[in-house]
């Protein structure tokens, strides 16, 4: 419930106030997309050159492969190749996925979606995107240092990240840049937590917030807790690398005593799994709203999924020593890390249910946030399952490593997240922009995209069995896996049919914002707070702070009046 | 006037932040803390070969001054809520200055370590010592900006509102926290 009615602030004037330094949350939002949307654009081009390098060893890159390796006539050399396996992690974890979902979707629908005026320190919310934009031209300048950028891979394991495997200084701004994402990140999360428990409307108890907020605050208290761990590896890593500590050296690299390389790998695991939810929470808070809105039904056990939620937030704290089986660790931790993971399948099968509940025998409406949304339930389904091969020690022991590992991670926070974020676009685009865009086109892009990303990871999940290891220039020197080589062709046709698709995004994106068909205050016909006003939402939001008196999800009361088959948050639930 | 509701309000808010904003900095410090546990626990020989004599007069010294800063900083915040001004600005001086000595010592600490042989290079047990004090002095040197822009805050101030009280009872348990820290440090890497 609201703590207190924020103020209205006058409408910003200038161009730098309303644009560039905003304290708005929904133009910081904006701003969120924007750069997210830039770093999709350069980590997804480092993905197709991947898959190039894979099924055409030796073959010049086309387009612009002759411009950037002109020694080697073009063709990708090994050193930048794992470059591009590095910073494509790394840009789509950190500079694309946490962006556009945390950034774009936190700043923009919290506030919005709990009825309040905007975020609860707006400045610190400012603060948090130009510190962001601070770590993306620190990671940008790493690719133009002497040796290239990082290329320890997007864990930066040492000693690959060391001195000895990464001489250079790009793996240095890498870590810098990472660390100062984190305190960007940070910031956002306190802001995130404090907005959520301080400023919803009157009459909104938790279990009457959307579950897209439930999703994105989740995600908020993780981002807050578990960040700092990750900074503090990372503060040590750059200490190893500037200074001459030996945190993470061992054997021959430490010129007295003895570090452990293997100690990083805790600490970034301990940030890492949680990092996992962290970027799938808001999806998974998203779907569960959008497919309750176009179901035209009540979410089937919204309180149940948020629990959920909440359960497996506090379980992805206790599983991540699956990341590292292979480390000798002792065969009691690893049973305990296994059994702790198989425990998550629980609250997962729950909420996974409540969707499927929630579509059943609902009056679907196929509109394209609703396919991205169901594409969404496909591939997490397969991610999920996937993931309970690699979290049972005997079975990750032999795919631990292995392009099986890859298929499912990018079918669990590539695919899932990627779709989620889509199907938000589409769904909130009249309420940040004013304008609708083109159904037609995006439903080609649903599909195309479905067809492309299903056709590119589904082939990793099989060239993974048949024992293809992640990270090889090029894996066709060993004789067992030059039978993979028709398969690595058919994902990167499929990776590059994927890319094609976006190309439907983007126009459709940018024709609207240009001259998309004017949005009406609530076409979708829901009843959450943020389409109680009008398209687009106006610099203070609410005129008056709305008074909560029904949950987000009522829709298909049959006692309604005709002609409407949802109540907004604000009216009185109809009974009997 | 702001009304009594609004004054909890944001209090109550403030609170929340400030308690992430903690828990957020001991996750930080508690990393360092475990990866120190794990060498610890693992060593075959503690301390390690050519460590035994660490010196302890300047950690001591380190550890009395950040501890009389805290608690000049306690004695500030019970003034500023007393209204009494005058006297509270003399505390948060004081505070101010033994922070300032505190980073001194710490130098004197690292002089000393190098004097002993004992440089970040030295294996991992020199790199913890020179690390983890980094990172803390790092947060205290934030600190003491903030124990400035407080100084410039009360510097013509007359009469304490609520929001004041807000502000200096939030750097408080900052700095409190970083003189809680420092403490685990020396009992941890310096005294057992």
């Amino acid at each position: 419930m609201a703590f207190y009615e924020q103020h209205i602030h006058e409408a910003p004037k200038t161009f730098l106030k309303k644009y560039i330094f905003s304290f708005d949350h929904k133009v910081i939002g904006k701003q969120f997309l924007w750069y997210g949307i830039f770093f999709l654009g350069v980590g997804g081009i480092m993905a197709l050159m991947i898959r190039w390098a894979l099924a055409f060893p030796g073959v010049a890159f086309p387009l612009f492969g002759q411009f950037l390796f002109p020694e080697t006539g073009g063709v990708i050399p090994p050193d930048t190749y794992s470059m591009l396996f590095t910073l494509h992690g790394t840009i789509m974890i950190f500079y694309a996925i946490t962006p556009i979902l945390i950034g774009c979707f936190g700043n923009f629908c919290i506030p919005l979606m709990i009825g309040a005026r905007d975020m609860a320190f707006p400045s610190a919310n400012m603060l948090s995107f130009w510190v962001a934009v601070a770590s993306g031209v620190v990671l940008l300048a790493s690719l133009f240092t002497p040796l290239g950028g990082a290329a320890g891979g997007w864990t930066s394991y040492p000693t690959l990240s060391t001195l000895i495997g990464s001489p250079g200084v790009g793996q240095t701004l890498w870590t810098l840049a990472i660390f100062i994402l984190g305190v960007s990140s940070t910031m956002g999360a306190i802001n995130y937590i404090t907005t959520v428990i301080t400023l919803r409307a009157p009459g909104m108890g938790y279990f009457d917030m959307p579950l897209t907020v439930w999703g994105l605050w989740l995600t908020a208290i993780l981002n807050a807790i578990f960040l700092p761990v990750l900074g503090a590896g990372c503060l040590l890593l750059i200490f190893d690398r500037v200074f001459g500590t030996h945190f993470f050296l061992a054997g021959a690299a430490a010129t007295s005593g003895n570090g452990d390389p293997i100690l990083f790998q805790h600490v970034f695991w301990i940030f890492g799994h949680p990092e996992v939810y962290i970027l799938i929470l808001p999806a998974w808070g998203i779907v569960s709203d959008l497919l309750s809105f176009f179901s035209r039904k009540p979410a089937f056990g919204a309180k149940a999924t948020a629990l959920s939620m909440t359960s497996i937030t506090i379980l992805s704290t206790l599983v991540y020593g699956h990341h590292m089986f292979t480390t000798s660790m002792s065969p009691l931790l690893t049973q305990s890390f296994m059994t702790l993971t198989m425990t998550i399948s629980i609250p997962s099968t729950v909420f996974f249910f409540n969707w499927l509940g929630t579509i059943w025998r609902g009056s679907i409406r196929f509109d394209s946030p609703m396919l991205f949304s169901l594409g969404v339930l496909f591939v997490f389904g397969l991610g999920g399952l996937t993931g309970l091969y690699l979290g049972t020690v005997t079975t990750d022991i032999y795919l631990h490593d292995t392009y099986f590992v890859v298929g499912h991670f990018h079918y669990t926070m590539a695919a899932s997240v990627l779709l989620g974020g889509f199907a938000g676009i589409y769904f909130w685009m009249p309420k940040m922009f004013g304008v609708m865009m083109n159904e037609c086109l995006a439903k080609i892009h649903f599909w195309i995209t479905m067809l492309g990303l299903n056709g590119v990871f589904m082939g990793m999940l099989l060239v993974g069995y048949g024992g293809m290891h992640r990270r090889l220039y090029n894996p066709f020197w060993y004789e067992f896996l030059q039978k993979l080589i028709p398969i690595n062709t058919f994902i990167t046709w499929s990776a590059i049919l994927m890319g094609f698709a976006q190309f439907f995004f983007l126009y459709n994106f940018i024709h609207a914002l240009i001259k998309g068909k004017k949005a009406e205050d609530n076409p979708w016909n829901v009843g959450t707070l943020e389409w109680t006003i009008p398209s687009p939402a106006p610099h203070y939001n609410f005129k008056e702070i709305p008074v909560v008196k029904c949950g987000p999800h009522e829709l298909g009361n049959p006692l309604l009046s005709e002609g409407k088959d949802f109540q907004y948050q604000t009216e009185e639930l109809v009974k009997a | 006037m702001q009304s009594n509701k609004v004054q909890n309000i944001e209090k109550v808010q403030s609170s929340i932040t400030m308690i992430v904003l903690l828990v957020s900095f001991s996750m930080l410090f508690a990393t360092l803390f475990l990866g120190y546990m794990v060498y610890r626990v693992r060593a075959t020989v503690w301390p390690p070969m050519g460590m035994n004599d660490l010196g302890l007069v300047y950690p001591l010294v380190s550890t009395v001054i950040i501890f009389l800063s805290s608690a000049a900083y306690y004695l500030f915040e019970n003034k500023v809520n007393s209204q009494k001004i005058n006297d509270a600005k003399s505390y948060l001086f004081t505070s101010l200055a033994l922070g300032l000595g505190f980073c001194a010592s710490q130098f004197l600490v690292w002089r000393d370590l190098a004097i002993r042989g004992i440089t970040q290079s030295s294996g991992v047990f020199g790199s913890m010592l020179y690390g983890f004090t980094w990172i803390h002095i790092a947060h205290v040197a934030v600190g003491i900006l903030l124990l400035f822009w407080m100084a410039h805050k009360v510097r013509g101030l007359v009469q304490v509102e609520y929001r004041d009280m807000l502000r200096v009872k939030n750097v408080g348990m900052f700095w409190h926290f970083l003189g809680l820290v420092w403490l685990i440090m020396f009992l941890g890497l310096f005294v057992f």
